[in-house]
């Protein structure tokens, strides 16, 4: 899936206490990119990542996927795209608490009415989320409550509800922010296999410039102006 | 901010939602106390009035005290008032009624308010002036006018212990005013005439002077004691000592109930102001409880959405007691704010309340005329209640902050560290976590998130339960008050009573001319009590009749017979009844007193008895609770009724007038002109006395309309804070889970299945309170029924209250839950999960 931003600005409030987050934006993402964004605190990464997945939408500026203007849709088309096409990992893991880890994980499908259990359908599923919770190490917390896992685990489940819909992009904001140095690792290292394996766009912010080189493109943003370096 | 106590108000106007919530409540049960307490002080003032009405201004009566005693009591430094009476004699006016004259000396007549309205002239002074009350003169057969001499004879009795000797003596008094009649001396059988003061002196010989004493002692706590005392030292017989029982137990004064005397009235029973002060508090401790959910519901929430911020102000070195306080103050600001407009609506609605209560429930408590007597009374004493008042404002007042506590606590408890952790799903559980196949994942996680917070749901769902139940009980409460079975059915416009000599053929003849009137019923009554052979004083018949019975005859005329009978009886039994060849035998009901089987005469179909030497078949046997005469609104006596036509009724009893008429107008009547006609009836007719049925149920469907209205405003009241806690509840929810609501809306949650989420809850809510409170309606609605009936039955499902209790929780729930989650899904999906 071919992603292009074309001229995209955002700005925050308005008169005297404007701010501008992101500045004329234009970017291509090509099927199969390992993208990562570096850039100072306050300088706009999350924004524009907020804006390419189609979670905040710009002051000005297009964004196509596949040459469809996304912010054209209606909310209940831009909610259908969110949760089959794009996958979106937080800093701060956002689960749900009241659901199980695998709850957690299949909640793009059952929101989307599919079966994940079961004999039809939910077979190719459930083997796919074994493959996937082996791949995390989830195995045996499938069962719990997200306050009853570490954060690691934690946002390994995200990672794997990010994945669960097969959705062609994944965006990850700091993923290893809340993690420490040997977790941070982990994910990171799962993140890549899951590019490799199932050769799926990656686009990840990250503070990190060890994390950063091992991308295809190294983005930079500073004052919301984009460079690629 | 000059003080951390500042925070209290800064709290009150950032939350203002929460704030208002807390305002509505407290303001609702300031209103249901305020209006139960104004009642409550109302109600009391005219039970004082009325016992003093009744009875007197006074606690006790000494009576037949010789000077010397009444002396050493009107020195007794315990008792704060005296007023000396003297009992002049009494005669028989007729049967049933006697006419007592009594003189009242210095100003002790002032306590006996009843007995001196003047209608004309004034009250007697010197000795030998007289005045009478309109009634006793027309039993007198007095035609003359104030002014006019009246020579009476009378009777003094003189009691020696239980012995009574009486003095009887004749005398010529001067007419000096006519007092308004007093129907309350009927019950007693006893009319009061005043007699001006020295009397006493020049009529009765000095054996026979005797004074009775009213007294009001100053401490009543110690009241029996100081009256025992007394009764000790003046050597008084017990029966000489007559308690003021309706104004004690209006006073609220405790006094031995053995030795309770009729000085007041004999058979008025004042529980009623118990049962009504009752209901009243029971509704308001309905009121206060659910009113005291929602302020804790609220503010429980309320105080752990800032939990954060108070284990700041922990860290930073706030004292419990400071966290507290700052809880405790908001509360009384809110109080503040709150009670006095609830004082105010509480009070204006308690005037209302009132009269309607009053006239349905209790018309004769009170024992007014009519229903504007009784709103004029209530009116009268609506004012001044400030005790009242401020005794409903402390328990809102307390109400409010007990509601508050456990929140003030909580807030008191913080600790500083997992304040600031926050605690979002820390102590969540689940019992279940299988994967189920779940078929519609917006009600699944709806279903889990009703888990989340376990006392508040239950907290919203019993408050909600309670709306519903009141307004399920109410609702078969108000079918059993429907408004037109509140009019009973009955024979003709007006009943008119005379229970002494009755009218002649002359006045029933001569009220049938006139042209605004149709037709008049009337019926004739003879009551004969039993010898000791159980046969009729005064009557002939060729059967005896048995225990605690009584011989009654009536005499009705034929349109009063067609009214009874004609839908029961063949055509040809009526003409033979209407013609005098037969006669409607109504049998005695039988009951158990005390092991005896009272009221065993039977009399069959067909048998024929004798009745003072006439032959009269049996034409028809009645029995049981088959419907029974009587006259007015005297009430079934006990014993065989002879129903005969008004041809043969003086043949039977040697009498020709009739007890009772009830005539019917001609459509286009003019009451006015008609009802001037009664007026002349009864001057020229002593004791007559006449009701208008259209005024009566005019007066009954409006009581009945008014209750209506008022449970309706109750149903309102409770719906109210049923709703406000839901609104409260859904508002938090939806506000704590903001982040959440952000999450899934960002992998894919679309707002159309964000809403349905939360409309499953609201559903849940709803349906889960309407089955509990349906459940709970009913066992009331039992209840009531039982209460009005005294049987315990089980009574059909109300289905419809059911049905509409159910459509209007479901909907209160879902727009509660539409408004704030309309503005949630309107931010964007990052400012969602970027909320706290
Ligand atoms: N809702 C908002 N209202 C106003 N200004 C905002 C808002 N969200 C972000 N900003 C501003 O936009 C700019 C970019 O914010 P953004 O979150 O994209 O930075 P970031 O690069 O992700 O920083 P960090 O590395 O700290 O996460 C910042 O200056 C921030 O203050
Ligand atoms: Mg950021």
């Amino acid at each position: 899936m071919l992603i292009e931003a074309k001229n995209v600005s955002k700005t925050y409030g308005s008169g005297g206490s404007q701010v501008t987050a992101l500045w004329e934006v234009t970017l291509t993402i090509k099927p199969g990119d390992f993208l990562s964004i570096m850039g100072p605190s306050g300088s706009g990464k999350s924004t524009l990542l907020h804006l390419l997945s189609g979670l905040d939408c710009p002051t000005a500026g297009r964004l196509l996927y596949d040459g469809q203007d996304i912010y054209g849709m209606s909310d209940r088309e831009l909610s259908a795209f969110r949760r089959r096409r794009i996958g979106f990992i937080f800093q701060q893991f956002q689960l749900l608490p009241v659901l199980t880890a695998q709850e957690n994980i299949l909640m793009p499908l059952l929101l989307d009415g599919r079966k994940a259990t079961g004999p039809k359908g939910g077979q190719k599923i459930s083997s796919y989320l074994e493959q996937l919770t082996d791949l995390l190490g989830l195995g045996d917390r499938l069962t719990h409550l997200p306050h009853e896992l570490s954060g690691g685990q934690q946002q390994r489940v995200a990672i794997a509800r990010a994945l669960i819909a097969e959705p062609d992009i994944i965006f990850a904001d700091e993923p290893t922010g809340n993690l420490d140095s040997k977790n941070g690792k982990d994910v990171m290292r799962m993140l890549e296999e899951i590019h490799h394996r199932f050769g799926k766009t990656l686009v990840v912010i990250t503070h990190d410039s060890r994390i950063a080189k091992r991308a295809t493109r190294q983005l930079v943003i500073e004052d919301g102006r984009l460079s690629e370096g | 901010m000059r003080s951390y106590h500042t925070l209290a108000w800064k709290e009150i106007r950032e939350q203002k939602i929460v704030s208002f919530l807390i305002l509505a409540a407290i303001i609702l049960s300031t209103l249901m106390t305020a209006a139960v307490g104004q009642s409550a002080g109302v109600l009391s003032a005219m039970r004082r009035q009325q016992a003093v009405m009744l009875g007197g201004d006074f606690h006790a009566t000494l009576v037949q005290l010789n000077e010397e005693k009444a002396r050493m009591l009107e020195a007794d430094e315990r008792l704060s008032y005296t007023g000396r009476s003297v009992s002049v004699g009494s005669m028989e006016l007729n049967d049933l009624l006697r006419l007592g004259l009594t003189e009242y000396q210095g100003d002790s007549i002032e306590t006996v308010p009843a007995y001196t309205k003047l209608a004309e002239g004034r009250l007697p002074e010197a000795p030998m002036e007289i005045a009478l009350p309109k009634d006793a003169l027309q039993f007198l057969g007095f035609k003359g006018k104030v002014g006019d001499r009246i020579p009476l004879s009378l009777s003094k009795a003189l009691r020696h212990g239980v012995i009574v000797e009486n003095y009887e003596y004749q005398a010529d008094f001067v007419l000096t005013g006519i007092t308004e009649s007093n129907y309350l001396g009927y019950t007693t059988g006893s009319i009061v005439g005043l007699v001006g003061e020295g009397t006493a002196k020049a009529v009765l010989p000095p054996a026979y002077l005797y004074y009775d004493i009213d007294v009001r002692v100053k401490d009543e706590k110690g009241f029996q004691a100081c009256m025992e005392d007394i009764s000790e030292k003046l050597e008084l017989h017990e029966l000489d000592l007559l308690y003021n029982g309706l104004y004690l137990n209006a006073l609220g004064i405790r006094y031995h109930e053995e030795t309770d005397s009729s000085i007041g009235m004999v058979g008025v029973d004042d529980s009623g102001f118990s049962y009504m002060m009752l209901a009243g508090i029971l509704v308001a401790g309905l009121i206060l409880t659910a009113a005291g959910l929602v302020i804790y519901n609220i503010l429980k929430i309320a105080v752990a959405r800032r939990t954060g911020q108070y284990g700041i102000l922990r860290a930073i070195g706030a004292r419990k007691g400071q966290l507290y306080a700052i809880v405790a103050k908001e509360v009384s600001l809110l109080c503040a704010m709150g009670i006095p407009v609830g004082l105010l609506l509480g009070r204006l609605s308690a005037e209302g309340i009132l009269i309607a209560a009053l006239d349905l429930l209790s018309p004769e408590l009170f024992l007014a005329q009519d229903a504007g007597q009784l709103q004029e009374m209530i009116a009268a004493n609506n004012s001044g209640k400030w005790g009242f008042l401020a005794f409903s404002a402390l328990i809102a007042f307390v109400a409010a902050h007990l509601a508050a506590m456990p929140a003030a606590w909580y807030a008191a408890r913080v600790s500083p560290v997992t304040a600031m952790h926050g605690t979002a799903g820390k102590n969540l559980k689940r019992k279940s976590r299988k994967m189920r196949n779940i078929r519609n994942f917006e009600r699944y996680y709806a279903r889990l998130n009703l888990q989340r917070n376990k006392s508040r749901t239950a907290l919203t769902i019993l408050s909600l339960v309670m709306s519903i139940t009141v307004f399920i009980t109410l609702q078969g409460f108000l079918s059993l008050l429907d408004v037109s079975a509140a009019v009973p059915e009955h024979l003709g416009d007006y009943s008119v009573v005379n229970e002494y000599e009755g009218f002649t053929m002359d006045e029933l003849a001569g009220m049938a001319a006139d042209r605004n009137v149709a037709a008049v019923p009337a019926q004739q009554f003879s009551l004969y009590e039993l010898d000791a052979q159980y046969r009729p004083v005064g009557i002939g018949t060729d059967f005896g009749l048995g225990l605690g019975e009584t011989f009654q005859i009536f005499g009705l005329n034929d349109s009063w017979m067609d009214y009874v009978f004609a839908q029961r009886l063949s055509e040809d039994v009526m003409d033979e009844l209407k013609a005098g060849k037969g006669c409607v035998v109504r049998n005695p009901l039988q009951i158990e007193i005390e092991g005896e089987t009272v009221g065993t005469t039977s009399i069959g179909e067909g048998e024929t008895i004798t009745v003072a030497g006439k032959k009269l078949p049996v034409l028809v046997s009645m029995s049981g609770y088959d419907g029974y005469f009587s006259v007015g609104n005297n009430g079934f006596i006990n014993g065989v009724q002879v129903i005969v036509s008004d041809r043969i009724y003086a043949e039977l009893t040697g009498r020709e007038t009739y007890a009772e008429l009830r005539p019917i107008l001609e459509a286009d009547a003019d009451r006015t002109t008609f009802e001037k006609k009664l007026e002349g009836l009864c001057g020229r007719r002593a004791g007559t006395i006449w009701v208008s049925y259209e005024q009566t149920d005019r007066q009954l469907a409006k009581s009945a309309s008014q209750i209506n209205l008022l449970a309706w405003g109750l149903i309102l009241l409770i719906g109210l804070i049923g709703i406000l806690n839901i609104i409260n509840t859904v508002y938090t929810n939806i506000h704590t889970r903001v982040t959440e609501i952000g999450t899934q809306r960002a992998v894919g949650m679309s707002v159309e299945s964000l809403y349905r989420t939360f409309l499953w809850e609201g559903v849940y809510y709803g349906m889960t309170a309407t089955v509990l409170g349906s459940i709970g309606g009913y066992l009331c609605t039992i209840l009531t029924e039982a209460a009005v009936s005294n049987t315990l039955a089980l009574v059909p499902v109300p289905v419809v209250p059911i049905l509409e209790a159910a459509a209007v929780s479901v909907a209160a729930c879902l727009s509660a839950t539409a408004v704030p989650l309309r503005r949630i899904s309107k931010m964007g999906i990052v400012e969602n999960i970027h909320f706290l």
